[in-house]
């Protein structure tokens, strides 16, 4: 049990605080700090109050340290995607991630927002704009919208679980791909306005 | 990345998924991160899309894996009985972000403070005064007023990493208004106010 001094200036001591707040303060000190929290004293009241919500933080964080394989697999893909980085400068062929509702940032009231995850990729100019709906647990929707030039001369292949789906979009662009196997989907858009790779995704 | 991997781990494995998955998860937060689709520039704001992308990563990674064993659709209803949804930890993610700028507000003190204070609330059980004083190789007597120093001084590191964020104009009311929002989200939650 802590005997540090009460106070300091008329107010409470560091160490009288913490020890307070952290049930290390002896009967008197902890006499002398309630006595003065019953004054009007704001600044020493906040001061506890800080005290204990940082103390209560601290003591509810349990999280053990980041295993070293997680990390290093986090770190490759930085190695990785370098060069890629480069290539896709070059060929320009690549879209281009614009949206991704998956890692956007929302709100907290919008965190909880369900089964449909919504895209958004350039394609040069252009841009191509989709949603993944969750049909079954294997299975998902595509519906979207190209937005290119004449629309209807394009088509949007989608390569899943080694099957090959295509849709052409309408005269608007708008476009659906039904029963899309769930997992990993590469998409390509080919058409006049060039043929372009999105990048791998995970639906 | 190492000031941030712990908050990352921490929302993954609320989901507690098989160790392959969290890699994935963990992968695919920082590859996010470094496609900088984020404007972050502080810590707080930084925080807050982290814990919100691995919760949603996480949560996807963990509706496929509950998926997968019963992937099967040529069985009648399989996918029927499969769970909608998994609801977001929610509000646990604000407490995880919490104890994450906490963490990066120690990072911030000097060596000798960090390493006090981590032995003293995070190690479990908390290092006695009798063993940090051997590892530190000073008299006992000092080890508490260092520590009211050290904590001083976190307090301080906090404040300033809130009020850099514009959570608060000054610095004491940091604490006091996220407490307020707390209790009026908890409020929230537990709907309107029975009539007495």
């Amino acid at each position: 049990m802590s005997r540090s001094k009460p106070l300091d200036s008329g107010h409470l001591a560091a160490a009288a605080a913490l020890d307070y707040v952290d049930g290390h303060a002896a009967a008197d000190l902890r006499r002398a700090v309630e006595e003065h929290l019953a004054l009007p004293c704001p600044a020493c009241r906040e001061r506890v109050r800080e005290l204990g919500w940082l103390l209560e933080r601290m003591a509810r964080d349990r999280v053990p340290e980041v295993p070293a394989a997680l990390r290093a697999r986090a770190l490759a893909v930085f190695d990785a995607r370098e060069p890629r980085k480069a290539i896709a400068r070059a060929v320009a062929a690549l879209a281009r991630p614009l949206f991704d509702s998956l890692t956007q940032p929302l709100p907290a009231p919008a965190r909880a927002v369900g089964e449909v995850r919504r895209l958004a990729f350039g394609l040069g100019d252009h841009r191509i704009e989709f949603e993944a709906e969750i049909e079954t647990a294997t299975t998902r929707t595509l519906r979207g919208r190209l937005e290119v030039p004449d629309p209807a001369l394009h088509r949007i292949e989608v390569t899943a679980m080694r099957e090959r789906l295509v849709a052409v979009p309408d005269a608007r662009g708008w476009f659906s791909l039904e029963r899309v196997p769930a997992g990993r989907v590469r998409i390509a858009v080919r058409g006049p306005a060039g043929p372009y790779r999105l990048p791998l995704l995970d639906l | 990345m190492r000031r941030y991997e712990r908050l990352v781990y921490a929302v993954a494995r609320t989901y507690r998924l098989p160790d392959a998955d969290l890699g994935d998860v963990f992968q695919e937060v920082f590859a996010a991160l470094y496609r900088g689709l984020p404007a972050l520039r502080d810590p707080r704001a930084l925080c807050r899309w982290l814990s919100s992308t691995s919760d949603r990563i996480a949560r996807a990674a963990a509706r496929r894996a509950r998926a997968a064993p019963t992937a099967s659709l040529d069985e009648p209803g399989v996918a029927d009985r499969l769970p909608a949804d998994l609801p977001s930890i929610g509000s646990d993610l604000e407490t995880l972000e919490e104890q994450a700028m906490v963490r990066i507000a120690l990072a911030s003190l000097p060596e000798r403070c960090r390493l006090l204070l981590g032995a003293l609330y995070y190690e479990d059980p908390p290092a006695s005064y009798a063993a940090l004083a051997r590892r530190f190789g000073v008299p006992i007597g000092s080890l508490g007023p260092t520590r009211a120093r050290c904590f001083e001084a976190l307090r301080r590191a906090y404040q300033v990493l809130s009020a850099d964020a514009g959570i608060s104009a000054s610095g004491s009311p940091t604490f006091q208004t996220r407490e307020r929002a707390r209790e009026r989200r908890a409020r929230a939650a537990a709907g309107p106010a029975q009539p007495t």
